[in-house]
């Protein structure tokens, strides 16, 4: 039993914080056709942000977290406003974005090094103490991410389908042409995206930095799980990819568990082979059918 | 009787390929005017330009007394509605949210529900499925829904790509019937339609389509008496 609830606990924290990543990376590609590269770097500056505003002001946690959500939503309008508004209308946009962005995200992350060096620094925005379920000690922060977490998508999940502003968003994603023939501005529709997915991607990266430390190439490795969950879960399917993240965080839970910490990405890894022989467009993602 | 859309020497085509050869077109404040033709002659190339989903290439296009602004968003938001070739719909959307997406401009809550009742009355299907996704629905009934967006809008000009495109025979005469009645409320509508016989009844103006530019124009009695230039072009 208490193996079970510390499956359960640590898969659901994973899982929680994957979601983050991952829904605004699927709601990116889903909108824009666009991979975003720097889609790492900038759950890395949310953290920073954060970090600093602790730091430098000794400002309260929660204006402190607020900051490095805000953080990771400025870099997503900025480089919209310097890099990708210029590149939306170009032949192989998503060849091109890709590239792009990828050097954003070096650029970026050079950046990060330059200002605050290579020094694991530890996140501070966090809540200390934990709590007992039976046999199992939880971290209040556990409880943090998950809440947050469920709050930051809600909050998505309910403007995408309950908001004039969202209902562009997902009409823009459906079918640009026709979303432009309703009076949709749709370049103003891919800078609002890029700056909820910067804002998500920021939130993750707080959250991510609280259970390991601060670094300038932390955003990496969540980006990669990013990705993978995206592509399990169909390209560009934001409730798909909030589901994925939810059950590979188990799953690497459950691995990590019984076979060890070091075997939870490689099998994780292996799993998305084997969904993608099954089926080759993602869980949740649609078969590209021709119709005459 | 003034003019809507008045359009003088207007080039326009995909990339570097030029399909449509300065085309003078105008369009009255009201009634329906056809673009017929066979296909690949440039009739859904001049509504995607008028609408701006491509770029005019040269030639000035004017509604209702002002020159048009570039970009597809900003002429719907004056009133230039196109329903596009193949319906084109949200297709994770229901119905409902579909025809809501049409009103995105408008703002008066009570006004686009109005407009949704006339909707709903032109096409009761529409009000039985009202929340089914329209990727569910028969082609028929996706047809009714573009219209139906279309309509939303409650523009002053109303253009529409192949709406007998892909249906039953039955269907598209349902189809045509709504669309005169919405002519007939004094609504200016362009058609797009290869098969000049399904608009001959509702339509008031024909345009004949033939390399991108008008080869012939004239009215119902025209269409009529000029039968036999008409069918040399479709090969009827």
């Amino acid at each position: 039993m208490d193996a079970i609830i510390q499956i359960l606990v640590s898969g659901l924290t994973l899982g929680a914080m994957y979601a983050l990543g991952a829904v605004g990376l699927a709601l990116t590609f889903g909108t824009m056709r666009m991979f975003n590269m720097a889609h790492g770097v900038f759950m890395t500056i949310g953290a920073y942000a954060a970090f600093s505003t602790v730091n430098y002001s000794g400002a309260p946690l929660i204006i402190a977290l607020l900051m490095g959500i805000l953080a990771g939503g400025l870099i997503g309008a900025i480089m919209h406003l310097l890099v990708v508004q210029f590149m939306l209308e170009t032949e192989d946009f998503e060849i091109n974005i890709l590239v792009a962005t990828v050097g954003v995200g070096i650029l970026l992350q050079d950046f990060l090094l330059k200002v605050y060096g290579g020094y694991p620094f530890s996140q501070p925005v966090q809540i200390d103490g934990i709590f007992r379920i039976g046999g199992v000690a939880v971290a209040y922060q556990s409880v943090v991410i998950l809440v947050l977490a469920t709050v930051l998508i809600s909050a998505l999940a309910w403007a995408l389908t309950r908001t004039k502003f969202g209902m562009a968003i997902r009409a823009t994603a459906m079918n640009r042409e026709a979303a432009m023939l309703m009076g949709v501005k749709t370049s103003r529709t891919y800078l609002q995206v890029l700056i909820i997915a910067g804002m998500l991607a920021g939130a993750a990266g707080i959250l991510i930095s609280s259970l390991s430390t601060l670094s300038p190439e932390m955003g990496q490795n969540p980006a990669v799980r990013a990705f993978v969950i995206c592509v399990v879960a169909g390209l560009g399917s934001v409730t798909g990819a909030g589901i994925a993240a939810i059950a590979l965080g188990l799953f690497e839970a459950a691995i990590q568990y019984y076979f060890g910490v070091r075997y939870g990405l490689p099998l994780m890894l292996a799993l998305v082979v084997v969904v993608l022989i099954w089926r080759p467009s993602g869980l949740f993602g649609k078969q590209e059918v021709v119709r005459s | 009787m003034s003019e809507l859309l008045s359009i003088k020497g207007l080039v326009s085509g995909y990339r570097h390929l030029k399909v449509l050869q300065s085309i003078d077109f105008s369009v009255d404040q009201s009634g329906m005017t056809a673009i017929i033709g066979p296909n690949g002659h440039g009739k859904s190339t001049l509504l995607k330009t008028i609408a701006g989903l491509l770029p005019t290439w040269s030639g000035e296009i004017v509604f209702d007394g002002t020159p048009l602004p570039k970009g597809a968003p900003e002429r719907a938001r004056l009133g230039l509605t196109l329903v596009p070739q193949g319906d084109q719909l949200f297709t994770g959307m229901t119905v409902a949210e579909n025809l809501m997406m049409g009103a995105f401009a408008r703002t008066d809550q009570r006004a686009i529900r109005e407009t949704m009742d006339t909707v709903f009355s032109l096409f009761p299907r529409l009000h039985e499925r009202r929340s089914q996704r329209t990727e569910s629905l028969s082609g028929g009934e996706r047809r009714m829904v573009g219209i139906g967006r279309g309509l939303m809008a409650d523009g002053k000009m109303m253009m529409i790509d192949e709406p007998s495109l892909g249906l039953a025979p039955l269907i598209i005469e349902q189809i045509y019937e709504a669309l005169g009645q919405i002519a007939a409320e004094g609504r200016a509508i362009v058609v797009v339609e290869e098969n000049p016989s399904r608009v001959a009844k509702v339509a008031d103006r024909f345009h004949l389509m033939d390399g991108g530019a008008f080869a012939w124009s004239g009215t119902t009695a025209e269409l009529e008496s000029s039968g036999e230039i008409i069918k040399s072009y479709l090969g009827a």
